[in-house]
């Protein structure tokens, strides 16, 4: 049940991603919201569903539209990874650790990206590409995490208070 | 009990850093074989196109919906004011019409000078709806809702009503995605209209947050080429039709080199409001 749901929110993000800015301005600068949710899956599932969740946000992405297969996979993998790892120290209660890993994850993101099919076909000129893409595709997805996160964790607690619940019952 | 039984009862699971190698083992691997040999994996494409494509097509038509509905409702305030305003400046512009008027019989012909031979309704063309867009904000790559069913293919031309928008690079069923010629990797062959020298039109990432593309590579000793040019798609490039309107230079300077010129061309289409867009089914002829 909970893998299902899973499945159905990185479907749900892709399309969501894909499609509702499409109407408000074909070249805006749109947040980043298969980040957003391999982090937060990461932080509150732990290392494995973080990675398998960003590998299947990536390999959408890269299917649909990327020339090459594979890199927004193997990036978003790493990025479930890194925050799969602090699981740990994860509380439902407080907003700051999210939003804090996500910015992270975000910046690694658009920073490797960059590096990955930018740098490497001597675009030199990082600044500007921070300027115009990254820092405001950073502040919008910071954003859109306020927004969805409690969204998130409220399917997050469901899934807690079903887990609970059936231990109680079981057990 | 024995721990041994107690083990049996465990659900197997793969250890965390095994999960991390097969994954990065089959992204490397993919990047590997797309790299390499020209991989397209035709039947995961359609999959997709056949459960997203339908998804996507719905969702971004009732975004559409709302958005406009949306944006009427804030406009009503807005047009009651501007409707007062505009009724003093209807007579105002009656007036300067009747001036116009005289100069437009002029101005038609001197168009009809400039105008392009090759018009596109000689080619057998279609138009698509737009359904869906990169997600990432690098790359500009938008998915149609047309594909093979309606008789596209890889390469097609891809324009609005103003000019060219790009072409197409992969295709499915009932989908297909085209690459516009503002991205950052993409490279056009075109001809200034007025003098036909050859340029190659590029797409930059950075030079288009002001709506500009680049172009390099002009070979303009007479200095004939001046700013406001029209530039179309060359006769020597080798995917796009000859003579579709890519835009006009705006700004152009000589080379280090001294032999070669560059600068940047507005593109007639406007990117940033594409909606609708018309597919030429005709593909430019190949050498064999």
């Amino acid at each position: 049940m909970r893998k299902l749901v899973i499945a159905l929110s990185v479907v749900v993000f892709f399309i969501l991603q894909s499609t509702m800015f499409l109407n408000i301005n074909n070249s805006m600068i749109v947040p980043n919201l298969l980040v957003v949710l391999t982090s937060t899956m990461g932080i509150m599932h732990g290392k494995k569903t973080g990675m398998i969740v960003g590998f299947c946000c990536g390999l959408l992405t890269d299917l649909m539209f990327s020339s090459v297969i594979g890199i927004n996979a193997l990036l978003l993998t790493y990025i479930g990874l890194g925050n799969g790892c602090l699981n740990s120290i994860f509380n439902p209660e407080a907003l700051k650790l999210p939003i804090f890993m996500i910015t992270i994850s975000d910046i690694a993101y658009s920073v490797l990206y960059y590096m990955l099919l930018f740098l490497l076909r001597t675009r030199y000129d990082i600044l500007n590409y921070a300027r115009y893409i990254m820092v405001p595709e950073l502040i919008l997805t910071v954003i859109a995490t306020i927004i969805l996160y409690p969204i998130i964790l409220q399917i997050y607690k469901a899934f807690e208070r079903g887990q609970k619940g059936r231990r109680a019952d079981g057990d | 009990m024995s721990p041994v039984v107690k083990k049996q009862k465990e659900k197997f699971s793969l250890p965390t850093k095994y999960i991390l190698m097969i994954l990065t083992a089959l992204s490397i691997g993919l990047m590997v074989i797309t790299f390499t040999i020209d991989f397209k994996p035709q039947f995961l494409n359609n999959a997709l196109g056949y459960v997203i494509t339908p998804m996507q097509s719905g969702l971004s038509k009732f975004g559409s919906l709302t958005n406009s509905k949306v944006r009427e409702l804030i406009e009503l305030g807005k047009v009651r004011e501007e409707n007062e305003l505009l009724k003093k400046q209807v007579q105002e512009l009656i007036n300067e019409n009747i001036r116009f008027s005289q100069d437009e019989y002029e101005l038609n012909q001197l168009r009809s000078l400039f105008e392009i031979k090759g018009d596109y309704s000689e080619y057998d063309i279609t138009a698509a709806q737009i359904i869906s867009k990169d997600t990432s904000n690098w790359y500009s790559t938008f998915v149609i809702d047309k594909g093979m069913d309606d008789g596209l293919a890889v390469d097609m031309n891809v324009l609005s009503e103003s000019g060219l928008i790009g072409r197409i690079i992969a295709v499915g069923n009932n989908w297909a995605k085209v690459s516009s010629i503002i991205e950052d990797n993409s490279n056009v062959y075109g001809t200034v209209l007025s003098t036909k020298d050859n340029l190659l039109v590029s797409g930059n990432l950075i030079s288009f947050q002001e709506g500009r593309i680049l172009f390099s590579q002009l070979h303009d000793s007479g200095n004939l080429v001046n700013v406001g040019d029209k530039i179309v798609t060359s006769n020597i490039s080798d995917k796009y039709l000859p003579n579709i309107l890519i835009g006009y230079i705006t700004e152009i300077e000589e080379d280090p080199n001294n032999l070669t010129k560059s600068g940047k061309i507005v593109p007639y289409t406007d990117f940033e409001h594409l909606d609708t867009v018309i597919v030429i089914r005709t593909l430019k002829q190949q050498v064999e």
